[in-house]
């Protein structure tokens, strides 16, 4: 499709009048869509992995399998609430969002900050590095000519050194290795880091 | 004459259109090839603003076909689940479809693979004329007629060819799979 019928396309939404009901549904699933393949391709690193099942999504958030299937097999209309289960049950959390102005094509990134959950979870400076931290200013293309960047944007979200993927957190996670200890000792790292910086501020 | 040949032959005839993303960047990774009737519905203008919901929604998720997102789709048996692909029944040759459902009720569009990753797009039929308007309840003989036509537009566009055939999704859809 040409530039042209791009412009076409977006006159509706950019033009400041009511925008047609098709135009709206038109990135509502396409949001979905974009929602799904994140959802999907964690997944699938996590199942070849061979450590990770529906089963046991389903168990983590109390759900049933076939939900599970449900939700993964078609972009649909899922709640945020939704999309947060699934992505904190398979050791996640969506973090940020692209916004791309559709008139320049001007991205930002919201929230321009990030936890560290690395940092939180006590790893150590060796295991930080593995992260690739997102862009803290946002990025600028010409005018609709940079989608791609936004599908790997998405992507480098998810791009971690798996051997190091939250390995402090996996005490959390995991049931089998005992969640409250690990819990427990992660804390307490964090609460002694946490006094031992205001000692010495302190000081 | 390859089927690629074809295919552009009818592209030139006007008989087939490419579909493009509305939205460029990411480039196409797949292709989508409809008659015209398929084109207008996804372009509008539309005659009400639930059908254009249908057709924005319907759009959407064929460019994500496009992008060469991962798709999941179902191959006979496993009837029960919701995915964007579906084959309808190896027993009617190779015919497929993309399920839009959201808004409710959806619409499909129904065609058949030319070869990997090259779908051609036959008809389209709202979700709900798939049901018998007496009882409400899906009537197979309409499904039927869908199929028939999908077939019928098939063998006018592609006299000498028949559609692509495979065993596996894989063998029809690069990057895809099969429910979770």
């Amino acid at each position: 499709m040409t530039s042209s019928a791009t412009q076409d396309f977006l006159s509706d939404v950019l033009s400041g009048g009511r925008i047609p009901g098709g135009k709206l549904a038109y990135f509502q699933t396409r949001l979905a869509g974009n929602v799904n393949q994140a959802m999907l391709k964690l997944f699938g690193r996590l199942e070849r992995q061979g450590n990770f099942t529906r089963r046991e999504l389903a168990q983590r958030i109390c759900r049933k399998p076939e939900q599970i299937t449900r939700w993964f097999s078609y972009p649909g209309n899922l709640t945020l609430g939704t999309v947060s289960d699934i992505f904190v049950g398979m050791g996640y959390e969506l973090e940020s969002i692209t916004l791309v102005d559709l008139a320049t094509g001007k991205r930002l990134q919201c929230p321009d900050h990030h936890v560290d959950w690395a940092r939180l979870a006590g790893l150590d400076d060796h295991e930080q590095e593995s992260f690739v931290a997102p862009p803290s200013e946002p990025r600028q293309r010409t005018a609709l000519s940079g989608q791609t960047e936004h599908h790997e944007s998405i992507a480098t979200s998810l791009r971690f050194d798996q051997s190091n993927k939250h390995s402090a957190l996996r005490g959390w996670l995991r049931p089998s290795s005992g969640p409250g200890k690990a819990a427990e000792a992660q804390l307490q790292t964090m609460g002694t880091r946490a006094s031992g910086t205001q000692i010495g501020q302190e000081a | 004459m390859s089927i690629q040949a074809e295919i552009a032959s009818r592209v030139a005839e006007g008989r087939l259109r490419a579909l493009g993303q509305a939205m460029p960047g990411a480039p196409d990774k797949r292709r989508i090839f409809a008659v015209p009737n398929v084109i207008e519905m996804l372009d509008g203008p539309w005659p009400t603003s639930h059908f254009g919901r249908r057709a924005g929604a319907a759009r959407a998720l064929l460019e994500s076909f496009l992008r060469g997102d991962e798709i999941v789709g179902r191959m006979p048996p496993s009837k029960d689940v919701h995915t964007v692909i579906a084959l309808l029944d190896q027993a009617i040759e190779n015919v497929w479809e993309f399920r839009i459902g959201n808004p409710r009720p959806g619409v499909r569009i129904l065609g058949r693979f030319a070869e990997q990753d090259t779908f051609v797009a036959t008809n389209w039929v709202n979700r709900e004329d798939f049901r018998d308007p007496t009882t409400g309840q899906d009537d197979s003989r309409r499904w039927r007629d869908e199929v028939v036509r999908c077939k019928t537009v098939w063998n006018h566009l592609f006299p000498s060819y028949k559609p692509f055939a495979g065993s596996t999704l894989h063998d029809f859809i690069s990057n895809a799979r099969l429910p979770v």
